[in-house]
C-alpha cells in the first residue's frame, strides 16, 4: 500500500511560506527544512527566495512538518553533480507569453550531490 | 489548625449565618456550633466537616489550536480537572459567533482529563464550516471553567483535481497539482509556533517563527 504522505514522484507539491525580512540575520537567508518523522532532526530542503514578495518556495515530495530557518547561503563547488531524479519543475504547464495557459513562469527544483 | 470564631451572640430558631470563605485557602474545615444556656449546664457542641473550594475548574484546549484546520477525524486534547471535579462537556456551534450550541456528548463526561484526549470527532458529517468548540468543566460546587477554540473543518481534496491549501493567516500556501496525491484526501496547513517544537540542542540552524505542518488524512 502506498504511503499516504508521499506524493506522486513526478508531480510534487509547491510549498510557499512568507517570511519577515526584519527577523533575518544579515547575510543569512530563509531556508525550508523538513522534520524527520518522530525525531528532532531536520533535513535541509532548500527553497527559492523571492525577496520582493518575502517568500521562500520549494517543491516537496511528501507531506509532513516543515519549518523555515535561516542559514548562510551555501555555494556548490565545481565537483557538485546534479541528481537527475531530483530535477522537477512546477507548474508543469506554463507559457512564457501567457497566451495559452495562465502560468507564465515555472520553478525548477533540483538537488546537488 | 487554627481556631476562629465566626459569630458569637444570642440565637433564636430558624437562624442562618453567612460565612464568607473568600479569604480562606481551599481545603477541609471543621465547623463547630457551641450552645450554652444560662443555667450553668455544660455546653452542647455540634461539629460538621466542610470543604472550601473557591478555585474554578481548569479547562484548557491544547489541540487543535485556535484557527487550526482539521479533518473529519478530529481529536480534541486538553485538560478538564478540579479538586472536586464533577463533569465536563464539549459543545460546538457553526460560524464565528454561534448562538446555538450543540453538545458533543449525549451525557456529560464524568472522568477528569489531565493533558489527554477530551473528544474524538464531532457527531455527524461536517465540512466547509467554521465551528467553535467550547469546553465547560464543572465542579461539585457549581463553579465552571471554560475554554474555546475556533476551527475550520476542511473538505476532501480530489486527487484528480488537486488544488491550493492555505493556512488560516494566509502566510503559508501549498499547491497540489492534479494527481499529486495518492488518493482523495483532506489536506490541512497549520502554523505551529517554534516555541512549541523541540529543537535539537546541537542544531546550528536558527528557527524563524514560521513553522507549520500540513496533515494528511486518508
Amino acid at each position: 500500500m502506498a504511503d499516504p504522505l508521499r506524493l506522486n514522484k513526478i508531480k510534487p507539491a509547491t510549498l510557499t511560506i512568507i517570511y519577515d525580512e526584519a527577523s533575518l540575520t544579515r547575510g543569512k537567508q530563509p531556508t525550508i527544512f523538513r522534520q524527520l518523522d518522530n525525531s528532532q532532526q531536520w533535513q535541509l530542503i532548500g527553497g527559492m527566495v523571492n525577496t520582493s514578495r518575502q517568500t521562500v518556495s520549494t517543491a516537496i515530495h511528501q507531506l509532513g512538518r516543515y519549518g523555515v530557518m535561516e542559514m548562510a547561503p551555501v555555494e556548490a563547488d565545481n565537483s557538485a553533480q546534479l541528481l537527475k531524479e531530483s530535477l522537477t519543475y512546477q507548474p508543469r504547464v506554463f507559457s512564457p507569453t501567457g497566451r495559452r495557459v495562465p502560468n507564465t513562469e515555472t520553478t525548477i527544483s533540483f538537488q546537488l550531490d | 489548625m487554627g481556631l476562629s470564631t465566626i459569630w458569637w451572640g444570642w440565637l433564636r430558631t430558624d437562624w442562618r449565618l453567612k460565612w464568607d470563605t473568600a479569604s480562606l485557602k481551599d481545603g477541609e474545615y471543621q465547623l463547630k456550633l457551641v450552645a450554652t444556656d444560662g443555667s450553668g449546664q455544660p455546653p452542647t457542641e455540634l461539629a460538621r466537616s466542610v470543604i472550601v473550594d473557591n478555585t474554578p475548574p481548569k479547562a484548557e484546549i491544547s489541540r487543535p489550536r485556535n484557527n487550526d484546520q482539521v479533518g473529519q477525524v478530529m481529536m480534541l486534547f486538553g485538560t478538564a480537572t478540579d479538586a472536586n471535579f464533577k463533569s465536563y462537556q464539549v459543545e460546538f456551534g457553526e460560524g464565528a459567533s454561534p448562538t446555538i450550541w450543540a453538545a458533543a456528548f449525549t451525557q456529560d463526561s464524568q472522568t477528569s482529563v489531565e493533558q489527554g484526549e477530551l473528544l474524538q470527532g464531532l457527531p455527524g458529517k461536517r465540512s466547509g464550516i467554521y465551528s467553535l468548540l467550547r469546553l465547560t468543566v464543572e465542579d461539585r460546587v457549581e463553579q465552571q471553567g471554560q475554554a474555546q477554540v475556533r476551527i475550520s473543518i476542511t473538505s476532501l481534496m480530489e486527487k484528480a483535481r488537486g488544488g491550493d491549501v492555505r493556512s488560516a493567516d494566509g502566510g503559508i500556501s501549498l499547491y497540489l497539482p492534479p494527481n499529486s496525491l495518492q488518493q482523495d484526501a483532506i489536506v490541512t496547513v497549520n502554523r505551529t509556533p517554534s516555541s512549541a517544537i523541540s529543537w535539537s540542542l546541537d542544531s546550528s540552524w536558527q528557527p524563524l517563527d514560521l513553522n507549520w505542518w500540513p496533515i494528511h488524512y486518508g
